[in-house]
């Protein structure tokens, strides 16, 4: 067996392990009190991948025992479950909401009158409304701290991070409330701090230009000498953009291999459980958790963002490759050069695991593309887009209906035949009726909060139309050719042709074919404002590297972010001409798909 | 320059040998015209400012009837800081607290707290109908004895919200009033304000052989000192000794606890002095005033424990203030300072030739030398050998930080200077340091300001005090000033001092616009300065106007917020927590509204701000259900209160007479508004829905049908896994179920639920016609493998290319060929081709061929 391999590295762009080490001592304190206690950990479960995340883990309670903590729980609406012989103190790890604090509120009572000591840490920070709330519900005397935990903007791999607030688009968007916003400006704030400040910020949409302008905000609070200054910023920009420009992606099923996987069984943060059986000749591979990331699987580093058609020529081509290596031993004669491949050896075994893995996988997920449902719904989407054959789209939505397939898959159907045809009255309302005669009355609520994020249209109105013309104009005329499925040459690849305008936009910041200020035309078609701020003292243009950051407020899709490792890499080349080295930081509220982005917005039961 | 021990005093020799010296430093000219002989007086230590108000017990001649007392405050130099009315009745005492407020006891036992411009921090009465007998202050408290003989301890400044602490000390178990009364006050600064001790002095009265008590919190204790009546009592600055007056003329020292008796001096005056003091830490003082005297001049007696001393005459009634390190002489016609001479200094100066020649002397010799330019100056340098150079410049920077005159102090510098220059890595931070010390206290000693402190107690207050007290005395500039070239230019004492200076500025009779423009000229090269603290003053000030403005400039959202919420301006705090973009105030003043504001207000502000509004929504949904109705139905939105009755129907559980309720009002909400026709329309069907679900659990003994909410093609669904075929059809008129959606259910759950023999005669029935065709038949048998009912169906299938298909799924080639030769499809022969067997390969061929492909 090899030696356990060295944690991933994720340092490659920036020292992105300072921040992350930087929120695992914060996690490890908020834990680690009282000290030389046992004690209870309650989780909220919308958190707990961030800890495994912060922690490196896959088994959050080994993790936290050397701190104490015997027992990790899910925080739900039930009682804590403990016994009598239980420790008496509890941590709470939860989210700064309402809903939560209800929670809080009556655990802490329940806690207090079997005497345990309680702590409560809010995530990413407390709020000063939170506190009132559980001053109004009469627990704050329970709790014995109150303090912040500042899991935000948590760095996942060396080009992405993640704050993995998976109710942003909600409440920013249906609920009118900005409070992740906040959070969203603070995280960058203290990025900031670590990594120098953003010379230039600039976007689209007007969720990001609010956190912009929170931005600019909180700078001028900062006293001067607080603020990391003098040294050169490591960022040469800081592009924010607002999910809410484009909601019509992540409504199309995505084409990519990390995308597919997320569309078709879910993953959890980096963690896939694949439902099958990955290996015949090794069982330990089946039935096992593994981490999708770029640091430590070279495989999947080469083939997460490829298109779906191409994924079995590139993990053979991995395999031909591992196999070159194998049989490099043959020909090996010098001790040194032994000695050498000995060293390379666990990695080759490793790559070798992978490739079966991926291969595997790759044979489930292509039984899948090239079944009869999901070619339909691919070509409806595409008809969609292509603004044909309405009617024919209309009927599959119905059949979909009467088939009682899942609801998410009706309703990003519904939203997308909003967004591109547009939904006549008489149309959705027939629609309305038979969702509710299907799915019953509860729908009428979602399909109210999708209207009211603007996935649907009631009024089939005039405000699609603009949208409606920058969709025309992003989709590639001719569905690409397998050939260049395989080496594509521009971002329309992982949807079928379709261009995401945040991947534009993105193609347009990092790529610098066009100057920003000078692309106005092009960004007024795109609905939402364009802002850009700039501040003096800085050197204009990119000395030796460039490294842009770009955030994504309200989730991005697996597919978007590899056209964003895509467009990264033509800038690459582009500048390496110039010599200058180019790198791109994603950061995101949460890495989405349509399902899970639509069935966050259904109409809540209390 | 070796005049400057000429009008030292001896008093004393020390273990040396050598002359302890004592010198009197002349400070201003006074520029008062006060006669002090009429007046208490009180001055602060530490060059302190000083309080004369007349007194009450001289009578004067009255100029107007019943004028109140005035206070006039002045500094060292006798300049005039402020002047006022005091409003209290007949003032008994006064005295500065160690913070440089002014503390006035007034013989009704009221007791007041004002700055050095006289504005109120606070006032209090220590008893009612009462008066004071005795009192004696400290820089702390002050402790008063009452006539009810009730000995009371205030403690200033208890914290920021408390201006003092009032406490009763234990019982003194006296009749008459004591000859004298003194606190011993707690040891430093830090020590508590709880070992505070009071000296009492009984009168013959109550002890006829004279005895002192000392009075704390917990008790009395008698001391028995034995020593005779005592008139006067003072401690010294450490705290470890009294002096004390007795009757027969005598001075006593001892121990702070009286146990020890170190001297003894007869003063040969029957009279007490008027004050009784100590100068440092060594020598005594008594002051006798012309009255006392019966002649022109006042006596300050000065006495060393070695029974040596000397005494110092004035013209008119003189004032000592005992300072930390010397005493301060106020007179009508000059202030002075009378000093201990430091050891440094007289070693470099003295005139005694038993005090041997210092390399400080050398230094200087060497240095005036160097300005003569002999050569004898280098020379004499060299003699400076061994680091004794180091110790020569090191001592020639002490002792001119221990001059007053600026020419003196300089002469020392530059010779300090001069050797320096001859030393390797001599550290010159010390140099620096006293260069800088120097130039602020030659500043604040000048006359203008009077502040006449000595190094030693510069030292002690530290410059931020100084900076401070520069404040009080509203001398902005100078603070402003000297924090600039002590801690360089943008230091948070000097946004303390803008703000302060600011905290003046907006009490001038300026427009408000004129005092936030020079406000903010001040304050624009601080950034980072808070403007709250300005505008909160100005709202103390009643200026709310001025307040809000200058809370515009205030960068901090949370501070414009929390001061305008306190300012009772919730719907402008509201604003401006809306466009600072954080939710979190945003909430709170939210909910502040929501206290203090009528439900029907707070809708009708918070409609006009939708980011206000959407939080308010968002909070009522979890928590106050009641308000949010409100807030709809107040504003129309009928569509709303239709989907929270929808909420509430399925939180209701399975009451139907409630369920139906919510339906109701859900319908009643939806029909006031015409664009939610639909939405009524299923809200009656609904009410239809549970109403025919009710019966069917009645009918079938099925309690499914109602606990499940089952939506109507769930229902359907239902019917059909209990093969109530009839009973679904007639749902499905009543319901309006469309063709299409029916077929697919009944498709779905028969096959489900394996009813084949109805489906089988279902589909037969059919005939050629099916609402969705014939495919999802033939599919749903495949998906149950059930090939040959399968086949019945593949010739129904309209659409030929997917007959094609099915074909091909039931291996039927031939067939499919002929269906793609029929319709010319190429395309679909090759697919065929594709699936099918290698014997089908010729067929496929052939029929191709025949089509010309």
């Amino acid at each position: 067996m090899a030696n356990k391999p060295p944690l991933p590295s994720i340092d490659e762009i920036l020292k992105l392990s300072q921040l992350k080490e930087f929120m695992r001592d914060e996690v490890m304190d908020a834990v680690s009190k009282p000290a030389n206690s046992k004690k209870i950990l309650a989780v909220d479960p919308s958190i707990v991948g961030m800890l495994m995340s912060v922690l490196d883990t896959t088994d959050l309670a080994a993790a936290m025992k050397p701190t104490g903590v015997v027992d990790v729980q899910h925080l739900t609406n039930d009682k804590l479950t403990a016994t009598p012989m239980s420790p008496r103190n509890v941590i709470y790890i939860v989210r700064a909401n309402i809903t939560a604090m209800k929670v809080i509120a009556r655990r802490a009572k329940e806690d207090a009158a079997a005497h345990r000591n309680v702590d409560v840490y809010m995530v990413p920070r407390k709020t000063r409304v939170c506190e009132r709330i559980l001053e109004e519900l009469r627990a704050k005397e329970h709790i014995n701290t109150l303090a912040d935990l500042e899991l935000d903007l948590l760095p996942i791999e060396s080009d992405y991070l993640t704050m993995d607030l998976d109710s942003c688009f909600r409440e920013v968007s249906l609920e009118g409330d900005a409070s992740s916003l906040a959070h969203i400006a603070k995280s960058l704030m203290k990025f900031q701090a670590f990594y120098g400040n953003f010379p230039t910020v600039r976007g689209k949409g007007k969720h990001a230009e609010m956190v912009a302008k929170m931005l600019q905000r909180m700078k001028s609070e900062v006293a001067e000498a607080e603020f990391r200054t003098g040294q050169p910023p490591e960022i040469e920009a800081l592009y924010i953009f607002d999910r809410e420009v484009d909601c019509l992606t992540p409504m199309l099923t995505q084409k990519t291999y990390e995308g597919l996987l997320d569309e078709f069984y879910g993953i959890n943060g980096q963690l896939f459980k694949p439902p099958f059986d990955v290996s015949d000749e090794d069982p330990k591979q089946n039935g096992k958790t593994h981490k999708l990331t770029s640091e430590s699987d070279k495989v999947f580093k080469l083939i997460r963002g490829v298109h779906w058609s191409n994924l079995n020529v590139e993990i053979k081509s991995c395999i031909s490759s591992v196999k070159l290596q194998i049989d490099e031993k043959e020909r090996l004669a010098e001790l040194k050069e032994m000695r050498e491949y000995m060293g390379r050896v666990s990695s080759i075994v490793d790559e070798k695991t992978q490739c079966a893995m991926h291969l595997a996988i790759a044979k489930e997920v292509s039984e899948l593309v090239n079944g009869k449902d999901f070619v339909t719904l691919s070509d409806i989407q595409q008809d969609m887009l292509n603004g044909v054959n309405e009617s024919k789209a209309l009927d599959y939505i119905e059949e979909c209906i009467f088939k009682s397939e899942p609801l998410p898959k009706v309703l990003r159907l519904v939203c997308m035949q909003s967004m591109t045809f547009g939904l006549s009255p008489t149309k959705y309302s027939s629609l309305k009726t038979q969702l509710v005669q299907n799915y019953g009355m509860q729908v009428l609520l979602t399909l109210d909060n999708l209207e009211r994020a603007n996935l649907i249209d009631r009024k089939k109105g005039s405000t699609a139309n603009s949208f409606k013309s920058w969709i025309k104009s992003q989709i590639a005329n001719e569905r690409p050719d397998e050939k260049e499925m395989a080496q594509p040459k521009d971002i329309s690849y992982a949807y079928g042709g379709w261009v995401p305008p945040l991947a534009r936009l993105s193609e347009m910041a990092v790529t610098g074919k066009l100057q920003w200020n000078a692309m106005e035309a092009a960004l007024s078609e795109i609905p939402g404002p364009t802002f850009s701020y700039s501040e003096g003292g800085y050197e204009d243009g990119p000395v030796g590297s460039r490294v842009i950051m770009l955030f994504f407020v309200g989730g991005i899709t697996y597919s978007e972010m590899a056209l964003l490792r895509f467009i990264k890499d033509l800038a690459k080349t582009r500048y390496a001409e110039e010599g200058i080295e180019t790198s791109v930081i994603i950061a995101t509220t949460k890495v989405v798909n349509g399902t899970n982005f639509v069935e966050k917005l259904y109409g809540a039961l209390r | 320059m070796d005049t400057v021990a000429e009008d030292w005093t001896e008093l004393g020799k020390d273990k040396n040998g050598h002359s302890i010296v004592y010198r009197r430093q002349f400070c201003y000219r006074m520029r008062w015209n006060v006669d002090m002989g009429q007046c208490l007086v009180a001055a602060a230590p530490f060059g302190g400012p000083v309080a004369i108000t007349r007194n009450p017990n001289v009578l004067v001649q009255a100029t107007k009837p019943s004028t109140k007392p005035m206070v006039g405050v002045y500094s060292s130099s006798g300049g005039l800081i402020s002047q006022f009315a005091q409003q209290g009745s007949i003032i008994f005492g006064l005295d500065w607290s160690s913070e440089e407020y002014l503390i006035t006891l007034f013989s009704d036992g009221s007791i007041f707290s004002q700055d050095i411009h006289g504005t109120l921090r606070g006032r209090d009465n220590l008893g009612v109908n009462t008066t004071v007998l005795a009192a004696s202050f400290h820089s702390r408290g002050v402790a008063v004895l009452l006539a009810d003989m009730q000995l009371i301890h205030v403690a200033y400044r208890m914290n920021e919200s408390k201006v003092w602490g009032i406490n009763v000390m234990a019982s003194v178990g006296l009749s008459h009033k004591p000859l004298c009364l003194q606190v011993i006050p707690p040891k430093d600064e830090d020590t508590d304000i709880s070992e505070v001790r009071v000296l009492i002095s009984p009168d013959a009265k109550d002890s006829p052989q004279g005895t002192l008590f000392a009075v704390d919190f917990q008790r009395k204790v008698d001391l028995q000192t034995k020593l005779p009546h005592v008139h006067k009592i003072a401690v010294n600055p450490k705290g470890t000794q009294v002096a004390t007056f007795c009757e027969g003329g005598y001075v006593n020292i001892l121990s702070v606890d009286l146990r020890q008796y170190y001297a003894k001096f007869s003063t040969k005056s029957q009279e007490a002095p008027r004050q009784l003091l100590w100068c440092g830490n060594d020598v005594v003082a008594c002051v006798w005033c012309p009255d006392q005297l019966n002649g022109p001049d006042s006596l300050v007696l000065i006495i060393a424990p070695c029974q040596e001393h000397t005494s110092i005459k004035s013209e008119g009634t003189i004032f000592v203030v005992p300072e930390l390190d010397c005493m301060r002489l106020l007179m009508s016609s000059e202030c002075g300072i009378f000093e201990k001479v430091p050891i440094c200094t007289r070693d470099t100066f003295a005139l005694d030739p038993d005090i041997p020649e210092t390399d400080v002397t050398r230094l200087l010799d060497a240095y005036r030398d160097f300005t003569k330019q002999r050569a004898a100056s280098v020379k004499s340098i060299r003699q400076l050998s061994g680091g004794k150079l180091e110790n020569a410049v090191d001592g020639c920077i002490d002792v001119a930080s221990q001059e007053w005159e600026p020419e003196q102090q300089q002469l020392l510098l530059k010779a300090a200077h001069y050797g320096k220059s001859f030393c390797k890595g001599y550290d010159t931070e010390k140099f620096v340091e006293t260069c800088k010390a120097l130039r602020v206290l030659n500043a604040v000693r000048a006359a203008e300001i009077g502040i006449p402190l000595t190094w030693h107690q510069y030292n002690y207050l530290s410059p931020q005090v100084l900076i401070d007290r520069l404040l009080n005395r509203r001398l902005h500039f100078m603070a402003y000033k000297i924090s600039q070239y002590l801690d360089g230019p943008t230091n948070n004492h000097i946004k303390k001092i803008l703000i302060h200076w600011a905290f003046e500025k907006v009490k001038a009779k300026l427009t408000d616009d004129e005092i936030v423009k020079c406000i903010q000229e001040k304050f624009k090269d601080c950034p980072g300065i808070s403007y709250k603290d300005v505008a909160q003053r100005a709202y103390a000030l009643r200026k709310n106007n001025l307040a809000i403005k200058l809370l515009e400039k205030e960068p901090k959202a949370s501070s414009q917020v929390s001061l305008l919420i306190s300012m009772q301006e919730s719907e402008m705090a509201l604003d401006k927590a809306i466009d600072s973009g954080d939710t979190d105030l945003v909430y709170l003043v939210m909910l502040r509204l929501k206290r203090e504001v009528p439900d029907d207000q707070l809708i009708r502000t918070l409609s006009y701000k939708p980011v206000a509004r959407d939080l308010f929504l968002s909070y009522c949904e979890h928590l106050d259900q009641k308000l949010l109705r409100k807030y709809f139905a107040t504003e129309q939105l009928h569509h709303q209160t239709a989907f929270q009755a929808i909420r509430d129907y399925f939180t209701e559980g399975n009451d139907h007479n409630k369920r139906a309720r919510h339906l109701r009002e859900a319908q009643d909400a939806f029909s006031k508004r015409k664009d939610r026709g639909v939405e009524r329309d299923l809200m009656i069907e609904q009410d239809k829905l549970i109403t025919k679900q009710r019966a069917y659990a009645e009918k079938f003994k099925d309690p499914r049908f109602t606990t499940m909410q089952l939506s109507v093609a769930a229902t359907l669904k239902h019917l059909f896994s209990i093969k109530e075929l009839k009973e679904a059809d007639k749902m499905k008129s009543d319901f309006g179920v469309s063709d299409k959606m029916f077929t697919w259910i009944k498709l779905r759950s028969l096959s489900k639920h394996g009813h084949w023999a109805e489906l089988e005669s279902w589909s037969s029935k059919l005939g050629r016609k099916s609402p969705i065709g014939f495919r999802p038949f033939f599919d749903t048998y495949m998906k149950f493998d059930k090939k040959s009912p399968a086949k019945i169906f593949v010739t129904k299938i309209e659409d030929y290319a997917e007959r094609c298909e099915a074909m091909c799924s039931l291996e039927m080639f031939q067939e499919a060929i002929k269906v793609a030769e029929y319709e010319r499809d190429i395309g679909i022969l090759e697919a065929i081709r594709g699936k099918a067997p290698a014997s089908y390969k010729a067929t496929v061929d052939t029929a191709i061929a025949r089509l010309g492909g």
